[in-house]
Formats: C-alpha cells, sequence, structure tokens
C-alpha cells in the first residue's frame, strides 16, 4: 500500500511538455569501472533486541524512472544510473543485500521501491530519499522503511532503516557510498 | 576550527599522494589544494559595475570570471559557461568574488555552456539565472544533466549551427573530454565544444576548455573570416604532463590566438577556483611574459580583472 501511494506521489510530481529539437540519447551501459565500484560497500550499524551490531550494504537498481529528465531523454535506466538522473528525482526498484554481524542469519536482502527528490542544485548537492521495501532474513520477513539523506551527487548519504517486525534488525543506520 | 580541520586534511592527503602512485598522487594534491582554501572567503571584486549595458557598444565583453564572460553584441546579449556560486562541485571553493551579481545581469538572449564539467555547467548558476535566460546551448549529450529546466536547452553537436534572431551560434570543435561524474567518459565522448558566435557582422570565438590542435584554431579562423574576439583559456597549467591533455597554456594560448586570426583576445579560466597546481596570478604572469616574447600588446590581448569589461568596437 505504502509502495503504491509512494509511486502515486511520485508520478504526480512530474512535469511534461512538448519537445522542440532533438537531444541526444547517451548511450549508458556497463562498464568494467562501474562493475568494481558496485562491489564499494556502505558501512553502518544496526540496532535490535541483541543490541547493536555492524552492518555492510550494496545496492542494484535494475531499473529507474526519472520524473525530471529533459523530456526529450528517455526517462528509463537499467542498472547503470548517472548520479544526477537519480538525485534529480527519481523512482527505482531496488535490491539491496546486506551483512551484518549477528549471530544467525548474517546475510539479508531487501527488495522495494526508493525516491527521489532534489533539495539543492537539482539533487547534485543533496537530495532526499524515501523508500519502502520487503526484507527477508533466513525465515524471519519483515516490511522495511528508509528515509536517507544524499550529498555530493549522490557519492555519499546516509540512510535509516526500520524493520517492525525484524527483533533484531529493527534499526539499521547506513554510511551510503554510491558510484553510480 | 573549520579551517583547522580542512589544514589537517590537506596534510593528510598531501602525505597519502606522497606514498600513493602518481595518479592518486595529483588527484590527492588538487583535493588538498582545494581543502586548504575551501573556507576561505572569495577576493571581493573592487570595481564591479552596475550596469553592463554599454550604449552604443557593437562589442564590448565583461569577465564575470573563470569562463564566464558577459557578452553585448550591440543589442543582443550572450552569457557563456555561468558560474555564480560560491563552490564548484561542493569542494572547489570560489578564489574571487564574481565580476556581476546574477541580478546585474541584463535579459539573456544566449547562454552558452561548452562541457559538462562542475566548473562550466553549475546547476545552483542556473537556478539563479534562469528566469533570465531565453536559449539555453549545450554541447551534444548535454541536456541529460539539465534536468528541471525551465527552457528546454537546445544541443548542438560539433559543426553544427542555430539561428536566434540573427544571432547565429556554431558549434566549433575542441579538444578536452564531455565527462562530469567520471564513469560517464565511457558514453558522454562527443559532450564539450567550442562556439562562434555571430551577430551584425561581429564573430565572437569562445573556445570553452580546450586543449591545443593548431588545425582546430586555423580551421576556425578560416572558416568564419574575420574573427574579431577569441574568449581563450590560458590555464590550468601545472602539472603539464598531464594539462597538456586538456588544457592550453598561455603560450598555447597566443598561438591559438595568431593562428585563429582573430583582432583581440580575452583570456579567460585562471585565478578563480583551484583546478591545477598553479598559484594565484601565475597564469596571468606568464601571459604578459608570452605577450612580451611575441611582442603582442594589451591592445590586444587584453587582461581583465573579474568584473572587469572592454568594449572593443562601437556602432558606426
Amino acid at each position: 500500500m505504502s509502495a503504491v501511494l509512494l509511486l502515486t506521489a511520485t508520478l504526480a510530481t512530474g512535469a511534461g511538455h512538448p519537445p522542440p529539437r532533438a537531444v541526444r540519447e547517451p548511450d549508458v551501459h556497463v562498464t568494467p569501472g562501474w562493475l568494481v565500484s558496485q562491489l564499494i560497500p556502505s558501512p553502518g550499524v544496526g540496532f535490535g533486541d541483541d543490541g547493536a551490531h555492524l552492518a555492510l550494504g550494496w545496492q542494484l537498481t535494475p531499473v529507474l524512472y526519472s520524473f525530471w529528465l529533459d523530456p526529450r531523454l528517455s526517462p528509463w535506466r537499467w542498472f547503470v544510473v548517472e548520479p544526477l538522473v537519480r538525485q534529480g528525482g527519481s523512482m527505482e526498484l531496488f535490491l539491496a543485500p546486506e551483512y551484518r554481524t549477528v549471530a544467525d542469519d548474517r546475510f539479508d536482502f531487501r527488495i522495494g521501491l526508493r525516491s527521489y527528490f532534489p533539495l539543492l542544485e537539482r539533487g547534485d548537492v543533496l537530495s532526499l530519499s524515501l523508500a519502502t521495501a520487503y526484507q527477508q532474513a533466513g525465515d524471519t520477513r519483515s516490511p522495511s522503511y528508509e528515509a536517507g539523506l544524499h550529498t555530493l551527487f549522490g557519492l555519499f548519504g546516509i540512510t535509516q532503516q526500520y524493520a517492525p517486525v525484524d527483533p533484531v534488525r529493527r534499526w539499521t543506520t547506513l554510511f551510503k557510498v554510491r558510484v553510480f | 576550527m573549520r579551517r583547522s580541520f580542512a589544514l589537517l586534511l590537506s596534510v593528510a592527503l598531501v602525505l597519502l599522494g606522497a606514498v600513493g602512485c602518481e595518479h592518486t598522487g595529483r588527484i590527492a594534491r588538487f583535493t588538498a589544494l582545494n581543502f586548504a582554501v575551501l573556507f576561505d572567503e572569495p577576493r571581493p571584486v573592487e570595481q564591479r559595475v552596475s550596469d553592463p549595458h554599454v550604449p552604443g557598444a557593437r562589442l564590448s565583453a565583461l569577465w564575470v570570471g573563470h569562463a564566464t564572460v558577459l557578452l553585448q553584441l550591440d543589442d543582443r546579449w550572450v552569457l557563456t559557461d555561468p558560474v555564480f556560486t560560491q563552490r564548484v562541485g561542493q569542494l572547489s571553493n570560489r578564489l574571487v568574488e564574481p565580476g556581476l551579481l546574477p541580478d546585474q545581469l541584463p535579459e539573456l538572449d544566449l547562454v552558452l555552456v561548452s562541457h559538462l564539467h562542475f566548473d562550466h555547467l553549475s546547476l545552483g548558476s542556473l537556478d539563479l539565472i534562469e528566469d533570465r535566460i531565453r536559449t539555453l546551448v549545450l554541447p551534444e549529450g548535454g541536456a541529460v544533466y539539465v534536468p528541471h529546466s525551465r527552457v528546454l536547452p537546445v544541443e548542438l553537436p560539433q559543426g553544427v549551427s542555430f539561428e536566434q534572431d540573427g544571432l547565429r551560434i556554431t558549434a566549433v570543435p575542441a579538444m578536452h573530454n564531455g565527462m562530469r561524474y567520471g564513469l560517464d567518459r565511457e558514453w558522454l565522448t562527443t559532450s564539450y565544444t567550442g562556439y562562434v558566435i555571430e551577430y551584425r557582422g561581429t564573430r565572437v570565438y569562445f573556445a570553452g576548455d580546450t586543449a591545443f590542435r593548431a588545425r582546430d584554431f586555423r580551421d576556425i579562423g578560416s572558416r568564419f573570416g574575420e574573427l574579431d574576439l577569441a574568449l581563450l583559456p590560458i590555464a590550468p597549467i601545472e602539472p603539464r604532463d598531464f594539462m597538456h591533455r586538456h588544457h592550453t597554456d598561455p603560450d598555447e594560448a597566443l598561438t591559438a590566438f595568431q593562428l585563429s586570426g582573430a583582432k583581440w583576445m580575452l583570456p579567460i579560466h585562471f585565478d578563480t577556483f583551484v583546478n591545477s597546481y598553479d598559484e594565484f596570478g601565475a597564469a596571468p604572469r606568464a601571459l604578459e611574459a608570452a605577450m612580451r616574447r611575441r611582442d603582442i600588446g594589451p591592445d590586444r590581448v587584453t587582461l581583465l580583472r573579474h568584473g572587469e569589461r572592454r568594449v572593443y568596437a562601437w556602432r558606426r
């Protein structure tokens, strides 16, 4: 339900006007540099009934829709997303594997929808993100909610996650590092 | 406190560079030089004009700073690479205040962006002036990095012209790179350009950022006939073995000026942001020395201070 509301709010803010002239569609594609950069983890700390633990997070964007891009350009991106296309206003389907120093089920994952809203310099300097996801760690399943702030064209950020049904991973703060 | 932190970080980066490879060392040194001045107040502009309009001028240029030049071509206004913000790329602090404040700008017929680097495409600056822009011209592939635009930009691939109410703009060759965020260099392979602006017989060449390639300057000169004014970058200079691939130094800029056959040259792209090892003032000093060696006088190559303008031609 929250995902539907988030999607509706995101699309409602999009603007469109007729394109007067041609522009060049960027040939965005997977490169070796991009592949290596996706291995960089975002460190963080989690809290739950068992106390605090360390966390490492990664992220993958199977598909993203940019809602403030020049209307003559395709708003869709697959896996590789230029920072300003994401931070300038977008909604993405994301997959986030995570590793935690907890007793059991050290690996978990979240899959969900995240929206970015530009705050300063069209998102290049500062943007806000809101996300809702499904989280699974072993047999423990929970909804997950997330809010984040991102700076330096999305290279660095901080996100706060809340998984109300997971007693071990209820709160997680990640210091995001993201290259494309 | 903030300055102490910046200095400590700078020292740490220099040490990191000293133990790292050459490339890492350069990045560390650039970053350290920027951190060292990150919280400094920019030098003030002492004599800022209140109204850039010069009645009767056929061609005048006001150097706002870096590659930002306000051109008056008779009754038309053109602004190049607008940057008015305190910082570019968040980490490069302005060394000198802008020579003109955004609210002093006239209605701009054209705003030209040469490429997508932070010190040339400043989204914060576009936010400040967008309600005064009639047409925004970008290099090929540039529109992707101008979201939320009130005016839909015009992309001009090199060699292509665009005309609006008698103002004719042609994208001309440059030798630089089109990336903004690093990894995008793989697909933004043509997103940089120079421009030639023509209006009522006046011709101005804005080189953007470019390395030296003699045939480009010669071809531009021969294609457009007699150029009146060439806006040519004279920095960054050092480290030269790296910078020569992307940037002309003062001596090369003078050669470019002579090859283009322009009547006058306005040096740009120096003493505004830290983007090299150059000390403040090094580029204009090197230019003046090169001018003496070539016997080129200040009547042809005028070094303007931030906020200073020169009228090159009057209406007859």
